[in-house]
Parts: structure tokens; C-alpha cells; sequence
């Protein structure tokens, strides 16, 4: 079983080293179909493992992989191993089929792309890293993975290399990822050096006994794995690349910055949740970053105008609702929501991949407008997808994000104060998803699309529309995973490895649903009211509160606080240091020792005169010398 | 008078040697019978298979070796790290084959070629087994003068023969002293054999027997080219045939280094703290004059000779250690060492091909673009040579320098840190040479590119695996290099 798990893992880092090496053996659309036919493979043998565990005992279902033993130093000792237990099942089954659908989706995207080749290698490469990323057996290649995908998703933002824009947005998620980085690595530093190990196992048996519940080493820790998860999942403080990722292409925002990559800071929480539980605080600060993030991104969302920017925003607030599950300890609540969230999201994206590619690369939505008559079928799949989002049931998002409120609305008053911000959020989504249905897909066709629309015999290339079909039909069902009152799948599969907290039940279960029902719906009548047809009253809106719609647009003002904050004083200290420390001190006497060196090279390198009568007085004289001291000091 | 009796002998333990030796002989023979437009081909396949043969030989010998054992009346000695040094000798010389396949010239001469490569290598894996005063001697004689020959086999080219010249007076120079150290050594203990030489030294006249450690040493510091005594290096490599250099870099050194360190170790282990700090300036000389000399260099193999200099120094710093772990972190480097250094050598053989010229920094512009893979495999090589990942160098330098500090001699491991980022300048020079020059200086090949030559490129692909592979599969490879110095009688065990 374990081999079948290994496999999963290496096939699309062979497809991706095939595609580099075949170099231009292989034409685009083989690149694209390699690529995804090694993620349905790896989602195949994933798909197996997973029906082998459940086969078992839920205690039996927990097994570690070790290929070989990377390296020894001193006592500690890194294995190149995988554990294959109930969540990293279900987390190789989200990436590697979501990855599937979307690689196959990008295959029409991206045809007729200059450096098509180059982008499915990429992609399939981060699929591998994702994969490293929740196979891996111990921090270490934990670290590994995480450290991948960071620079896979670093590649694929500014894959568009020639735009400024692109190139600019990469590196701005570069550095805020590499932050988290440090805090994460510093964490594993404490580990290693406190318990000798970064095994998962070792490290959970024995941080009770070695940091001490509630120490500082703890919450420190617990702090620097926060730090990496906030990061990697774009939440308050360090989400501002997220929108700016957009610039990737969209099966690139699909599959990394919504489906996968950014949900790694939850897959982290879950996976280390017995530190988390010896340092509470740390935890409900997790809960608390999350609430105040979709707070955040679902008002920033309201006035956002490019259709992938609003997507974006969605994706932070939706992650938000999982940090508020993992911070109080509603393990299964947040993967469920993490995997129904992989569906409707990934739907979404490529709907409007769909719309971009049928008006020619136009993001603006004030350019779009009536296109449900011109692309209906679009606008069923981006309507399930909306429905999904605003959690109306019997939609996926519904149980999933359900699950996750009426957890909170049975964690005290910490989850109350939860459970509210979660309420205002869920009337925010669903006046931004449907806001976004009604400006794109309602009204007269605007001017723009009558003259750009394109489209063949169908809405998009065949190869592109089946993922977007099984997608849809995910987003309508997957959410019967798991049932209020019923069943719960995912809370039962996830439990031998992290158990969740109770969700409520009773009368409170069915006033939490009817309060996240009635603020959805009041969102998306809102939005009708307002988008349905374009008018006056968001014009009014506008001049009502123009400082508020300001500062939304303005994303309130994070980006321009972090340029004062950070970016301002450290190049004015750069500026100054260069001016009066580096030119005249250091650059100066550095000119001077490179001449100095340059000078003693030359020297050195003119000792080898060629003649060998020098070569041989050389080697006479070393050994004269040695010789004599050795002669000396006998 | 005694009747001579001869020693009975284990062929099967001698077989890397014999079998090289003996593909030397078939190659030499049949390539006088053959048409010259075959022989490059034939001898080709047949030195193939022979240094397979014998690697696989040597393989099956480590495998089925634990406690080693003298053979041929305990003049050699069969154990594991003979047997690994062979392994990697084999495996250089298969990979120089592959390289020196499509050299241009010497087409008649392709018999002697083959043949001198396989006799160098066979008289590598002697000298690694030797085991008196005597067969040391002899092996180091048997492949240096094979090296000799081939280094001046391209009798066309008066650089060539310069360099084979060179070599030949000051590779005599370097022998001769060697010899005169095993003659003070002989002297003073009576014996020629490691064990009995160690077991003697205690009664010998001390003064006899450290001046023979200090000749001995230098003779072996030649061989492995540390400064001072490296000044024929950069000549030889420069003018020597490319393929042969990579060679010489490559297999010289395992054997060289692994010989003086079992000679060290067992030869002379009452002598430790003597020649323990004896390495430990020659590692300062040959890290600060490898290095300096290099940042100036602009022809690329003259460049690496001066690395190869350097990375002298980091192997004898292992040495200089003077510890098991020290032992084992020597093993684990050459891995790395010899396929990056092979992988580079092959690289500069092909452009030379291409611009039919020396190839200098300038000329290397533009090469990164026009040949993908091996600009990208040299660029590895050149991260591999700083000592970056994922190239193994990269943890060989780090077990190194924990010898070193385990010793404590933390200023060494220092030394060895200030060299590397030095070294850095001229490593990512060729690197910046390959990728990052405008594109209207690039250097084109007159006539378009010679098509791509497949037996090159595996070789440099197999030294990438094997650059990349010892870096992940670093424990099973450390415990490999555990298993050949086991039995090497270190202070602390």
C-alpha cells in the first residue's frame, strides 16, 4: 500500500523531469496530457490506498514509509519517509483530483501558449511538492514540500514572464512566503533542539514531556508553525500577495491559489495540532486571524472589479472560515470545508477562465455584463459554484461551512464571538458571489462582449469543459459527506489523527443553520436588489460613503501601511547606508582588497612560470621544509 | 640457501586488476588486425566492458569482504577500501570512455589509447591494494606512467607533449622521493610491510623513520596534487587531452588520497600528531594557492586544475582530521567529487570540439542556450564544485569540516569556509559566462554545431545522477564509506 503511495507521489515529478527533458521531442498539447495523465494516476493510486485504509481499523490505519535514511548527524537522524494515515489520505485525494481536473482543463487553457511546455512541467511539478507536502513522514520533508511549492507557485505567478505586473506579484509572494519560511523553520530549529527528533511521531509523543502545555517554548513554536500557515494561507497579517498572485494564469489560481497550495496552513494546524494543544492561546489566535480575515476579504471583495481580484478575495475569506474551525479545534469541520471549498472554488475559477477566454483576456467585470444568454452553460457551472460559495442548500459549502459555525457555536464565548463574525461573513460571501453572477452573466450585453465574444461550437474546447462539468456536480453533491444529525464522514475518517471538538446539536445546530441561512439568502437578496440590472443605487452608495468605498477599493490600505511600515524606512536606511557607509567606507577599501587580491592572484598564478626547473625547486623546497620541522620536533 | 616457494595466489580477489589489465592486452593485440577506422570503436566497447567487469568484480569483493585479508604473501591486502577506491576508478575510467569517444585525432593510435586507460586504471587498483613499501611503489610507477604516455598521446599537439614532458621529470622527481622515504623507512624498522613497519617503529631510530614519513608524504601529496608540490597541475591539465584530464582529476585523486590515508593510518598511527598538522598546513597552502590562482584563470581548464588543487586541500583535510568520521567523510566527498569533476571535463571536452580551440571564459558565452542540458549539468557541477545542493559535495563539505571540529581544530573547518565562499567568484563566473552574457557575444561553432554526441552526453548524464544521488541517498552512501574504513586502526576506533 505504502508503495502505491510512493508512486502517487513520484509520477508527476517523472512527468515533470520527462517534459524538461524531452525538450522539444514533445509538443505542447503532449506536455499538458503527460502532465495530467501522471496526476489521474497518482489521484488513481491515491483513490486505492484510500479503500485500503478504510478497510482497516480506524487505529490500524496510521503507516510510515521510510525509503532510506537521508542523513545522520550526531543523534539526529532524517528519513526520506511518507506516513500514510487517514489525513494524508484525504489530502493526497483532494490535491491529486482537483490537480487532475485542472491540469486537464489547462491543457485547452494554455494551448497555443509560447512556453506551453514550460508551464505543464511546472505545474506538474507542483503537484509533486504539494504531494511531498502532505505524504511527508517528518517536518523535515514537511519543510521540503512546503518550501517547493512555495517556489513552484513563485514560478507559475510570473509564468507570464514579460509582464511587469507578473514578475512583480511573484515576488512579492516569494518574500511574504519566505517569511512564514523563517517563523516555520525556527519552530522546527526548537523542535530539534528540544526533542532530538522531527519525526511526527516522536515529536508528539514526547512535546508534552520536553516544551512543557502552555511554556514558552510552546507557544513559541506554535507561533513559528502559525506564522508558516498564515503565510502559506494568505491571512491577515500576510495576505496581501494572494490578490496580486492573480496575475498567473487561471488553472494556475485554480489548482495553487485556491484548491491546494493555500489551504497547506490548514493541512499544517491539523497535522501538528498536538503542539497546538499545548499552547491554547496560539490557537485561538488562529481562530481569531481567520475571523477577522474573511471579515476583511468579504468587504474588500464587495468592490472589487476585475473577476478573478473578487475570486481571490473569496478564497482568502473562505480559508478564514477554516482557520476559525481550526483554532477551535473543529479538525474535521475545516477539511471538510477545505475539500468542498477545493470544488466550488476550482469551479469558479474555471468558469471565469471560461468567460476570460471567451472575451479575449478581459479580467474588468465593468466590461462584461448579459453573457448568461451568450454562455449559458458558463453561467450554470459559475451559478453552482455562487451557490456552492454562499452556502444555500443542499449545495456543497452549506455542510461544510455549517459544520464549521455550529462547531464554534458550542466552543464557549470565544466561539460565540466566532460564530457571529462567521454570520456577517456568510451575508458578505453571498452579496459578493452573487454581486459578481448578477454584474457578469445579467442585463443587456454590454457593448464590449457584443464586439470581443468569441466562441466556437461550444462555450470553450471540449478538453476544457469536462472538468468543468465534474466539477459542477461535486460542488451540488459533495457536501453529503457529512450530515447534521445524520452522519459524519469526514469527522469519523479524520478522527484517529486529530479528534474534533462537538458540534453543536439539538435546537442550537438548528439555530445556527437558520441564522447562516437567512444572512445568505438576506446576501443575495441584497445583491439582487442593488446588481441585478446596472443602476443607481451602488452609484448612490458610492456618494453616500465615499470614504468607506475609498478604502475598500484601497484594501484598506494594508498594501500602502506595509510600504510606509517596512518598505519606506528600509530602503530610506538602505539609501543612507549606501550613501555614507558603503561608497565612501566600504567600496573604497573593498576596491582595495579586490585589487589587493587580484594583485596576490596574479602573483600566485605567475609563480607557475612553466618551467620545470621551478615546478621541481618547488616541490624540493616543501620538502625541505617539512623535513627539517619534522626532524626539529622529533 | 632458501628454495624458492612460490606464494599461492587468489586470483579471484585479484581480479580488478587482472581484468583491466587483461582488456589492456586483448585491446593492444586486436587493434593491430583491425582496419584504423574500427579500432576507435572496437577499443571503445572493449575497455567498456572491462571497466564494468571490474567494477562489478570489485562490487562483488566489497560485498562479500568483512575482514579484509593479505593476498599474495601479504604484499597486497583485499579489503573494503581497496575495494571502494576500485569502484570508483572503474567507474571514472567507464565514464571516460564515453567522453573520449568522439575525440578528434589519434585515430590510428585509438588502440594504445584504450589500452593505456584500462592499464592506468588497473594500475590504480593495485596501488589502492598495496600493502608493502614495495607494491606501493611499483603501483604508483605502473599508472603514472600510463598517465605519462596519455597525457602526451595527441603527439600532433606540441602543448600535449610539453605536458607529458613536464609530468614525466616531475612525476620522476616526486617517485624518486617517495622512494628514498620507503628506503629511510626500510632502514630503520627492518621491514617493508605496513603491519610489521608499524609494529617496528618503536624500536627504530625515530630520526630515520619521520624523515621517511616526510618524504613518503610528499611523495603522496604530489600524486594528489596539493600545493606545494602541485606546480605540474595546472600544465598538465591544460595541455593533457581533456578526457584525460578528467580522468586524471577524477581517478588520480581517489587513489592517491585513499593510499595516504591507509598509509597514514596504518603505517605510521605513533607518528599521528606529527602528520595530522603536517596535512593541516599543506590544506591552508593548497586551499589559499588553489583558490587565489583560480580567480584569475580565463581558461577553463586551467581554472579547474587550480580547483582541483583546492579540493586537494578539503580532501586531506579529512585526512588531516585524523578520526573515523574524518575517514568516512573522505570516501563520501570522492563520490561526489569524482563524478562532478568527470561531468565538468566532459563538458569543456565537447565545446573544445565545437570551437575546435581552448575554451576560455569568453568562449563559453552563449553555450548554456545552445546546448540545454549540459550548460545545465555544468552549472550543477559548478554549484556541486562551491559545495551547494542538492550536489553531494555539498554534505561531503559538511562531514568534512565535523572531522575537522571534532578534532578541534575548529579554525580549520574556518579556513575551509573563507576558501569556499572564495571559491564562489570563479565557480559562478563560468556559470554567468554560460547564461548570462549578451546574446550578440555569443560563440557560435563556425559551420553550426557538430551533432550532439550521445556517448558524451550519457556520461555526463551519469555523472549528474551521481552528483544529484549522493546527495539524497547520503546515509546509505556514508554507511558504505563506515564499511571501508572499519578497518582502518584509528585512535579512537
Amino acid at each position: 500500500m505504502t508503495a502505491l503511495a510512493w508512486t502517487a507521489l513520484f509520477s508527476p515529478a517523472a512527468a515533470a523531469a520527462a517534459i524538461a527533458l524531452l525538450g522539444n521531442r514533445i509538443d505542447g498539447r503532449g506536455a499538458g496530457l503527460l502532465a495530467a495523465g501522471a496526476t489521474g494516476f497518482s489521484f488513481l493510486c491515491s483513490v486505492v490506498v484510500f479503500f485500503d485504509l478504510l478497510g482497516r481499523q480506524p487505529e490500524d490505519r496510521s503507516e510510515v514509509s521510510t525509503l532510506w535514511t537521508w542523513l545522520t548527524a550526531g543523534d539526529l537522524r532524517f528519513g526520506a519517509e511518507i506516513l500514510v494515515d487517514p489525513l494524508s489520505v484525504f489530502m493526497m485525494l483532494v490535491v491529486s483530483g482537483v490537480g487532475f481536473l485542472i491540469l486537464a482543463y489547462a491543457i485547452g487553457y494554455m494551448a497555443g501558449d509560447e512556453e506551453e511546455r514550460r508551464y505543464h512541467a511546472y505545474k506538474a511539478f507542483f503537484v509533486f511538492s504539494m504531494l511531498l507536502l502532505v505524504e511527508a513522514g517528518n517536518f523535515l520533508l514537511l519543510l521540503a514540500g512546503w518550501g517547493l511549492v512555495g517556489l513552484s507557485s513563485y514560478l507559475l505567478i510570473n509564468f507570464w514572464h514579460r509582464r511587469r505586473e507578473a514578475v512583480d506579484a511573484g515576488k512579492k509572494a516569494f518574500i511574504m512566503n519566505a517569511f512564514g519560511d523563517a517563523t516555520f523553520v525556527l519552530a522546527l530549529f526548537i523542535l530539534a533542539q528540544q526533542i532530538g527528533s522531527l519525526d511526527f511521531d516522536t515529536v508528539f509523543a514526547e512535546a508534552p514531556e520536553a516544551l512543557g502545555e502552555g511554556s514558552t517554548l510552546s507557544v513559541l513554536v506554535a507561533l513559528g508553525l502559525l506564522g508558516g500557515a498564515v503565510a502559506k494561507s494568505a491571512q491577515v497579517p500576510l495576505h496581501t500577495w494572494l490578490p496580486d498572485a492573480m496575475e498567473g494564469p487561471t488553472p494556475v489560481s485554480a489548482l495553487i491559489h485556491a484548491a491546494t497550495m493555500v489551504t497547506a496552513g490548514v493541512y499544517l494546524i491539523v497535522r501538528s495540532s498536538p503542539l497546538f494543544e499545548l499552547a491554547v492561546d496560539v490557537q485561538d489566535l488562529a481562530g481569531i486571524l481567520g475571523a477577522v480575515t474573511l471579515l476583511v476579504a468579504g468587504l474588500v471583495a464587495l468592490v472589487q472589479t476585475d473577476i478573478k481580484r473578487v475570486i481571490a478575495y473569496s478564497t482568502m475569506s473562505q480559508i478564514g472560515y477554516m482557520f476559525v474551525g481550526v483554532g477551535l479545534g473543529a479538525y474535521g469541520a475545516s477539511l471538510f470545508h477545505l475539500m468542498t471549498h477545493a470544488f466550488f472554488k476550482a469551479l469558479l475559477f474555471m468558469a471565469a477562465g471560461l468567460v476570460i477566454h471567451a472575451l479575449s483576456g478581459e479580467q474588468d467585470i465593468r466590461r462584461m455584463g448579459g453573457l448568461a444568454r451568450e454562455l449559458p452553460w458558463t453561467y450554470r457551472a459559475f451559478l453552482v459554484g455562487s451557490l456552492a460559495l454562499a452556502a444555500i442548500p443542499p449545495f456543497a459549502g452549506f455542510f461544510s461551512k455549517d459544520a464549521i459555525l455550529s462547531s464554534a457555536a458550542n466552543s464557549g464565548s470565544l466561539g460565540w464571538i466566532l460564530w457571529s463574525v462567521g454570520i456577517v461573513g456568510a451575508f458578505l460571501t453571498a452579496l459578493y458571489a452573487f454581486r459578481l453572477l448578477f454584474v457578469v452573466f445579467f442585463g443587456e450585453v454590454s457593448a464590449f462582449a457584443r464586439e470581443h465574444l468569441h466562441r466556437g461550437r461550444f462555450e470553450g474546447p471540449v478538453v476544457m469543459l469536462w472538468p468543468v462539468a465534474v466539477l459542477s456536480v461535486l460542488s451540488i453533491v459533495g457536501g453529503f459527506l457529512q450530515v447534521p444529525g445524520a452522519w459524519a464522514g469526514v469527522d469519523t475518517w479524520i478522527d484517529p489523527v486529530a479528534e474534533s471538538v462537538e458540534e453543536a446539536s439539538g435546537a442550537l445546530a438548528v439555530f445556527s443553520i437558520l441564522a447562516s441561512l437567512a444572512a445568505a439568502l438576506a446576501g443575495i437578496a441584497v445583491a439582487w436588489a442593488f446588481y441585478r440590472r446596472p443602476g443607481e443605487r451602488p452609484a448612490y452608495i458610492r456618494r453616500r460613503f465615499p470614504g468607506a468605498v475609498r478604502t475598500l477599493e484601497h484594501k484598506l490600505y494594508v498594501d500602502e501601511a506595509y510600504n510606509l511600515a517596512f518598505y519606506e524606512p528600509s530602503s530610506r536606511l538602505a539609501t543612507w547606508l549606501t550613501r555614507r557607509i558603503e561608497e565612501p567606507l566600504v567600496l573604497r577599501s573593498l576596491g582595495g582588497l579586490g585589487i589587493g587580491v587580484r594583485d596576490v592572484s596574479d602573483r600566485v598564478a605567475a609563480a607557475q612560470t612553466g618551467r620545470v626547473r621551478g615546478y621541481v625547486l618547488a616541490l624540493a623546497v616543501g620538502l625541505a621544509v617539512l623535513a627539517v620541522v619534522f626532524l626539529l620536533v622529533a | 640457501m632458501n628454495e624458492f616457494t612460490a606464494p599461492s595466489i587468489d586470483w579471484s580477489a585479484l581480479s580488478p586488476v587482472l581484468v583491466s589489465l587483461g582488456g589492456a592486452v586483448v585491446v593492444l593485440l586486436v587493434s593491430l588486425f583491425l582496419p584504423v577506422r574500427i579500432r576507435r570503436g572496437f577499443g571503445a566497447v572493449v575497455a567498456s566492458v572491462c571497466f564494468l567487469a571490474a567494477g562489478a568484480a570489485a562490487i562483488a569483493l566489497f560485498a562479500a569482504d568483512e575482514t579484509g585479508r593479505g593476498i599474495v604473501a601479504d604484499a597486497l591486502r583485499r579489503d573494503r577500501l581497496a575495494e571502494l577506491a576500485e569502484i570508483f576508478v572503474m567507474g571514472a575510467g567507464l565514464l571516460t570512455v564515453g567522453v573520449s569517444f568522439r575525440e578528434r585525432g589519434g585515430g590510428d593510435r585509438a588502440g594504445e589509447y584504450y589500452a593505456l586507460l584500462l592499464t592506468a586504471a588497473s594500475g590504480m587498483a593495485f596501488f589502492v591494494s598495496a600493502s608493502n613499501l614495495m607494491t606501493l611503489f611499483l603501483g604508483l610507477e605502473w599508472f603514472s606512467i600510463c598517465l605519462y604516455v596519455l597525457t602526451a598521446i595527441a603527439v600532433e599537439r606540441l602543448s600535449g607533449l610539453e605536458a607529458g614532458l613536464k609530468y614525466l621529470i616531475v612525476g620522476s622527481f616526486g617517485s624518486a622521493v617517495l622512494l628514498f622515504g620507503s628506503a629511510l623507512v626500510y632502514g630503520a624498522t627492518g621491514a617493508i610491510g605496513f603491519e610489521q613497519i608499524a609494529a617496528g617503529t618503536d624500536d627504530a631510530e625515530r630520526l630515520f623513520v619521520v624523515a621517511g614519513l616526510a618524504m613518503i608524504l610528499v611523495g603522496l601529496a604530489f600524486k594528489a596534487s596539493a600545493a606545494p608540490f602541485h606546480m605540474w597541475t595546472p600544465d598538465v591539465y591544460e595541455g593533457a587531452p581533456t578526457p584525460i584530464t578528467g580522468f586524471m582529476s577524477a581517478a588520480t585523486k581517489v587513489a592517491a588520497l585513499v593510499v595516504t590515508l591507509r598509509v597514514l593510518v596504518t603505517v605510521f598511527p605513533s607518528e599521528a600528531e606529527l602528520w595530522t598538522v603536517a596535512l593541516a598546513v599543506i590544506v591552508c597552502i593548497s586551499l589559499a594557492w588553489g583558490n587565489l590562482a583560480a580567480l584569475v584563470q580565463t581558461n577553463v581548464k586551467r581554472m579547474l586544475a587550480y580547483s582541483s588543487i583546492s579540493h586537494a586541500g578539503f580532501l586531506l583535510m579529512a585526512i588531516a582530521a585524523g578520526n573515523a568520521l574524518g575517514g568516512r567523510a573522505l570516501l563520501y566527498y570522492l563520490i561526489a567529487y569524482s563524478a562532478v569533476s568527470v561531468g565538468s571535463f566532459a563538458v569543456v571536452a565537447i565545446r573544445e570540439r565545437e570551437l575546435a580551440g581552448p575554451v576560455t571564459l569568453a568562449s563559453l558565452a552563449g553555450f548554456g542556450w545552445e546546448r540545454p542540458f549540459l550548460g545545465t549539468s555544468m552549472a550543477l557541477f559548478m554549484f556541486g564544485f562551491i559545495g551547494l545542493p542538492p550536489a553531494g559535495i555539498f554534505l561531503g563539505k559538511f562531514y568534512v569540516f565535523s572531522a575537522v571540529i571534532d578534532r578541534g581544530w575548529t579554525w580549520l573547518a574556518i579556513v575551509g569556509v573563507v576558501a569556499t565562499v572564495v571559491s564562489v567568484y570563479y565557480y559562478a563566473g563560468v556559470i554567468r559566462a554560460m547564461f548570462m552574457q549578451r546574446r550578440e557575444l555569443a560563440v557560435v561553432a563556425a559551420g553550426g554545431s557538430p551533432p550532439t554526441d550521445r556517448a558524451l552526453v550519457a556520461a555526463v548524464a551519469v555523472a549528474v545522477v551521481v552528483t544529484i544521488g549522493s546527495f539524497v541517498a547520503a546515509d546509505p552512501l556514508l554507511e558504505i564509506a563506515r564499511d571501508a574504513v572499519a578497518l582502518l586502526p584509528f585512535p579512537e576506533g
